[in-house]
């Protein structure tokens, strides 16, 4: 019977990767989009499910008590080995997708009205954005304005204002505008729908 | 912490799918064990998003980003949301600016205004005020328009790069069809070689492949014939393509230009970029008419130098007659 993922290994997996909850919660974040990305650069055609299987197997091994020195590594080796997986009997349509020309297939995806998906694609943007609160909203503007010329100074700046190292702050733009294209993806496939 | 250059060109190749797969497996492992440079990845990935975007990639770059990066579609949604963000900041900079220099003209105005009004002159004040609304009006109206010029300009910039991919593309297919005609030539040339090494006393004109004729030509005249009387090509019903031969003494030119046309006539074919072979006399130049660009009459074969700016000179030409039976 096939293993399920049950709230206690859940649990479990919250566990240890930070006694805090709080804490946990965020760390388990990060690695889900650390799988997520690293599905979609080794061009994975369903990222999430893939994401899934890996904590599944992970939660697992845990739940049975085994015991893991590199917790990033693991999940790494876990990860491999169900992309590796994924590519069985999937070869037929991996060689099909690289023979196939991606600036045609960008082109089929645009053929419909590309003006008004790019327009709705904004209101979409738009939209989100109003849902991010103010801070978060100056701070990914800013961190993204394309002036290259003083943009170190400028993100240094913000850094000092909001009082946060510069690292810091990059990370929180980054998060912000994954949290941000999630959120027109979804608005934009809804808006497709109707 | 900002990722070293080296370690950029590095997840550049990575995002680009250029890295071998020991590099590869290496940097996924750091990068699952180091937030730090999972988050340099996503850096350089958005860095490489919004270049392509904005149309600064190198085409070399380019070509790969849009070989490799744009097959998967997520990370073509990736690029579409760039694109709508970047419009987005766009918009509200401009429109920033458009505030500030607006606000700018306005409080200059204003104080203008105001001096005039407090002024003994009222009538006169109340004529600038009217003048200065209508300044403002029209100067933050110039500074849309030209906002929305420079946008249009960008979009010429990027649909002539799109051109000049195209242009590069082209010249890559007549390059591979050139080299196909080259091949063509040089299989014909072969089988006739073989063909007269088997039947030593097959006709030339196309007693063997009555489809093809051939004929070899040097500057005004057949070679070995009399250079009082033409050369003469004779073209049956069933031949589809002419083989020329062009001998020529001397070649100034890494590339030449053939026509061919009816004496007194306009041209009915040419080939550009031909290379010289190098022969015993000097250089030939092989190439092959469809049949039906010849009408009966004189004809006269043109052969040009193509120089540096693409111009061409005369180097040689011949005459012959075309009968057909």
């Amino acid at each position: 019977m096939a293993w399920v993922l049950t709230e206690e290994a859940f649990s479990k997996l919250l566990e240890f990767l930070d006694p805090d909850r709080e804490r946990a919660g965020e760390k388990y974040e990060d690695l889900r989009r650390t799988l997520v990305r690293f599905f979609e650069w080794r061009g994975t055609p369903a990222p999430e499910e893939h994401v899934d299987e890996t904590l599944n197997r992970v939660a697992r091994r845990l739940d049975e008590g085994q015991v893991i020195s590199n917790f990033g590594g693991y999940c790494y080796g876990v990860a491999r080995l169900v992309f590796m997986e994924s590519l069985k009997g999937r070869e037929r349509e991996i060689i099909s997708l690289e023979d196939a020309d991606p600036r045609a297939l960008v082109a089929a995806e645009d053929a419909g009205d590309a003006a008004a998906e790019e327009e709705r694609r904004l209101e979409c943007l738009e939209e989100c954005l109003r849902k991010l609160p103010n801070e978060s909203q100056e701070l990914i503007m800013e961190y993204y304005q394309d002036e290259r010329r003083d943009k170190i100074d400028r993100r240094k700046a913000l850094a000092e204002r909001l009082g946060i190292p510069r690292l810091a702050l990059g990370n929180r733009a980054q998060r912000l505008r994954d949290k941000l294209a999630q959120c027109v993806k979804s608005c934009f496939t809804k808006k497709k729908a109707t | 912490m900002e990722p070293t250059s080296n370690s950029k060109r590095m997840i550049r190749r990575y995002l680009l799918g250029e890295l071998p797969e020991a590099e590869r497996a290496a940097l996924e492992e750091k990068y699952f064990t180091d937030q730090v440079v999972f988050e340099q990845v996503v850096q350089t990935e958005n860095e490489l998003v919004d270049s392509y975007v904005r149309g600064r990639l190198a085409p070399r770059e380019r070509a790969q980003f849009e070989r490799h990066y744009l097959a998967h579609p997520e990370r073509r949604e990736r690029m579409r949301f760039a694109k709508s963000f970047l419009t987005k900041l766009d918009q509200t900079e401009t429109a920033k600016a458009v505030a500030g220099e607006s606000s700018t003209i306005a409080k200059s105005w204003l104080r203008r205004l105001f001096a005039s009004i407090s002024s003994p002159g009222f009538s006169l004040g109340f004529s600038m005020a009217l003048a200065a609304v209508l300044l403002i009006l029209g100067g933050s109206w110039l500074l849309f328009e030209n906002h929305r010029l420079r946008r249009r300009l960008a979009e010429t910039g990027e649909t002539q790069a799109s051109y000049a991919r195209r242009e590069r593309e082209l010249e890559r297919q007549i390059a591979d069809e050139r080299k196909r005609a080259d091949q063509l030539a040089d299989e014909v040339e072969r089988m006739r070689a073989q063909s007269q090494t088997a039947s030593p006393g097959a006709n030339r004109s196309g007693n063997v492949f009555p489809e093809l004729v051939a004929m070899d030509l040097t500057s005004n005249g057949i070679r070995g014939g009399n250079a009082e009387k033409p050369p003469t090509l004779i073209i049956r019903r069933e031949t589809k393509r002419v083989r020329l031969r062009f001998n020529v003494e001397a070649h100034d030119y890494s590339r030449y230009r053939m026509g061919l046309r009816p004496v007194g006539g306009k041209e009915v074919w040419s080939r550009q970029g031909l290379a010289p072979k190098p022969s015993p006399e000097g250089a030939s130049f092989v190439v092959i008419v469809p049949a039906e660009k010849f009408a009966a009459g004189d004809y006269i074969l043109t052969l040009g130098g193509e120089n540096d700016t693409g111009a061409v000179v005369d180097v040689s030409k011949s005459f012959f007659r075309v009968i057909k039976k």
